[in-house]
């Protein structure tokens, strides 16, 4: 059973540290021990990371908006995350009296679970760096972000007050929504891939010697906005929106609790940047990384996971300056733009994606075979100008079009009824 | 000194010799899960979800339950699609996976309409319970 | 089909997780807890699925039932906000309906005695699975090696069962409209129609 878990067995250079080969049986090292270190490691640098993103996003807004930012804890503030840390864990961890208790206590540990249990199959780089590579990646992460929502939910209805239910219902309705176009921004990428394994999205991507992100720029977009959406931040963070709900669902929550939420709430953000960066930035390919280092080699590997660390930095900035630059939509904006834009932008680039692929194997561009695609250099042009040419800008017309007509969201606006109209009925 | 992390290969690849006696045969197959075991595990949620419907109050609650029973006959799909598999060396094999997919699909549409319906009574009668849906009743 | 070992183990785990949780789902007084104790009864359902590897019918159970459609029921539990049941959880027919389930439980059983007569829980286990053992298929990409799974559910699906698909797809169109239709207030109709 545990082969389909852990198919990239240990390396040479672990498997041959003499205290762990004279003792112990080769099968236990790959399935067991290894697993062990490599989860172990991977939960040390992230958290630790997550820690220092907090001082990143409040050093990066410093710089925006021309402040210094924390500076008084170490060099340079360096040592803030740690202090942050000390401070939540001691504070005093209060339950509301009329809380839903069991429930309160469950929710943040449902939030964070979902959050970290993702991090196991995601490609952090060639080879041994992966910890598993099971058959239905992608569809496992999508399934477990999912239940991630639970946690907000069941967090602001335990703790029986008017914001925190207000913020979990929105970010119920908010979630749900984006979650749908979140797939079907995806599944344009599966076309090429052909497999829902994230190792195997990278290597079909190094093999076809492209970034999927040329052949689905309009499918990039979408999931971009809508990872954006999934992970509550601003402009999208309505459901702890501190200027109506207080802080939303979390407001409640003091101490532990609340650092588990928050996070959660980063470990989401890392987690959706690193998909981004699988299957649409190629993961840790990069051309002429494997005429740098000898493929399969530890400098290799080792390389494979800086570029990805690299790429997922890049994305992870790009979530504070959006952030620090946007102001919040309304929520019936926040709806229009789901239901409205992304969605039906999600279904036309599946469509037009399909009628590409499908077009390009009737003019023998583009040949698929064994469940890969192999593709002429004038089927790189096709399908990368198409996209480009062809689906984004088609897409956005046709929603405009469609949309100009459309009733708007918010009904507010429309109470006072024209005379003409009920005159005419 | 015995290695305690040998054992678990052992674990993984424990095999029982084929038994004789009937008690034998009660404990190999308590111990080697077979498909009963999942026609056993199935019926025992398929009825624990029928007590639900039959017995609760609470609309929603009846409708979780027979979630529940979808649940179950799900089981029941999946392990017998399992089951011909293997007898069929793959011949028609994930036919019952997707029937299971279809009734998933079948039964968020169910719940869907399901709870509108429920929305549209709270707003009539401010109750969910079942006993106070007797407009019908004479 | 025979789970031995730690598979076995792992069973007996999910399937006493499975019933426990069930039997305090439809006991639980409040809805919610009613919600996250099914939640916890469908993911380990889910984990059943994967050992009999079914990993996509286990992905989709839980993308589908629990972040889609118990996240629904949780929504409107909250909408509707339904307190006053905490003092009397079950109707008239409690005695009827429990009656009723025993017979029911008897009678699976009796079934289940029956079609394996003297052969319960000790049918003959057949033949070891020849197609999905490693092969090491260079012409494979790594995790289509070890379990095809997903590949062979998408070309049976779009092949063999199109019909179904399609009729599935439309049984989901009608649920919209009809929900749409009915979740709709009186005040919402006058300001569309």
């Amino acid at each position: 059973m545990l082969e389909y878990l852990f198919f990239f067995t240990a390396p040479t250079w672990f498997s041959s540290l003499p205290i762990l080969k004279d003792y112990i049986d080769p099968m236990v090292l790959d399935y067991l021990v290894w697993p062990l270190v490599q989860i172990g490691l991977l939960l040390f640098v992230v958290l630790t990371l997550v820690a220092y993103l907090t001082l990143a996003e409040r050093k990066i807004s410093a710089w925006i908006q021309v402040r210094i930012g924390p500076n008084r804890v170490g060099p340079e503030g360096l040592l803030q995350p740690l202090a942050d840390g000390i401070k939540l864990l001691l504070k005093e961890d209060l339950i509301p009296l009329k809380a839903d208790r069991e429930v309160f206590i469950i929710a943040p540990i449902i939030a964070m679970v979902a959050a970290l249990v993702a991090l196991a199959v995601i490609p952090w780089g060639a080879a041994w760096a992966t910890i598993s590579n099971i058959d239905i990646g992608l569809l496992f992460i999508l399934a477990v972000s999912s239940l991630g929502v639970l946690g907000i939910i069941l967090g602001g209805w335990a703790s029986n007050s008017k914001y925190s239910l207000l913020g979990a219902l929105r970010s119920a309705a908010q979630m749900v929504s984006y979650e749908v176009a979140m797939g079907l921004a995806l599944i344009g990428a599966l076309m090429f891939t052909k497999t829902l394994a994230l190792q195997d999205m990278v290597i079909t991507q190094e093999r076809l010697h492209i970034w999927n992100i040329l052949f689905q720029p309009l499918g990039f977009l979408i999931y971009l906005i809508s990872g954006i959406a999934e992970t509550n931040r601003a402009p999208f963070d309505l459901p702890e929106a501190e200027s109506e709900l207080v802080a939303g669902y979390h407001t409640e929550y003091s101490g532990f609790r609340f650092s588990l939420f928050f996070i959660a709430e980063y470990a989401n953000m890392l987690i959706v940047s690193a998909i981004a960066v699988t299957v649409f930035l190629g993961g840790w390919y990069l051309p002429g990384l494997s005429y740098l280092f000898t493929p399969g080699s530890t400098f290799f590997v080792l390389a494979s996971i800086g570029v990805f660390g690299l790429k997922t930095l890049a994305l992870l900035y790009l979530f504070f300056w959006i952030r620090w630059s946007l102001p919040r939509y309304r929520y019936d904006q926040l709806m229009e733009l789901s239901w409205k834009w992304m969605i039906p932008a999600a279904l036309a680039n599946i469509m037009l994606t399909a009628t590409f692929l499908v077009l390009g194997q009737e003019l023998a561009l583009i040949v698929s075979q064994n469940n890969m695609l192999e593709i002429s250099t004038l089927g790189y042009v096709f399908l990368i100008s198409t996209a480009f040419i062809v689906t984004v800008p088609l897409t956005w017309i046709m929603l405009g079009q469609i949309n100009k007509n459309s009733r708007d969201f918010n009904l507010r606006e429309v109470q006072p009824l024209p005379m003409n109209r009920t005159i005419n009925k | 000194m015995i290695n305690l992390f040998n054992i678990i290969p052992i674990l993984l690849q424990a095999q029982t010799v084929s038994p004789s006696g009937v008690k034998e045969r009660l404990l190999e197959g308590i111990f080697n899960v077979n498909i009963n075991n999942f026609l056993v595990l199935s019926g025992l949620l398929f009825v624990i979800g029928v007590a639900g419907v039959l017995t609760r109050r609470n609309v929603i609650v009846i409708f979780m339950s027979i979630e529940l029973i979808l649940n179950a006959v799900n089981i029941n799909l999946v392990a017998f699609s399992r089951y011909w598999f293997l007898q069929s060396e793959g011949k028609n094999a994930y036919m019952g996976e997707i029937f299971t997919i279809f009734v998933i699909v079948v039964a968020a549409a169910e719940a869907v309409v399901g709870l509108g319906i429920v929305i549209a009574f709270y707003r009539n009668k401010e109750t969910v319970a079942v006993d106070e849906i007797d407009l019908m009743k004479w | 089909m025979k789970l031995v070992g730690l598979e076995a183990v792992l069973f007996y785990l999910l399937a006493v997780v499975a019933i426990l949780f069930a039997i305090f789902m439809i006991t639980a007084r409040s809805a919610v807890h009613s919600a996250l104790l099914l939640i916890s009864t469908l993911v380990a359902t889910a984990g059943l699925y994967l050992l009999v590897h079914a990993e996509f019918v286990a992905g989709v159970q839980i993308l589908i039932y629990v972040g889609g459609v118990l996240v629904l029921f949780i929504f409107v539990i909250m909408l509707v906000n339904a307190k006053e049941e905490d003092n009397k959880m079950f109707t008239r027919q409690l005695l009827i309906g429990g009656a009723l389930t025993f017979f029911l439980g008897l009678g699976i059983i009796a079934i289940l005695l029956q079609t394996q007569k003297g052969n319960f829980f000790t049918l003959a286990s057949p033949a070891p699975p020849k197609i999905e053992q490693a092969q090491n298929n260079p012409n494979l990409s790594p995790s289509h090696n070890i379990s095809q799974n997903t590949i062979k559910i998408g070309q049976e699906l779009y092949t063999k069962t199109v019909l179904p698909f399609e009729i599935a797809s439309l049984v989901l169109l009608v649920a919209i409209i009809g929900a749409v239709r009915l979740a709709r207030e009186r005040k919402q109709e006058k300001i569309y129609d």
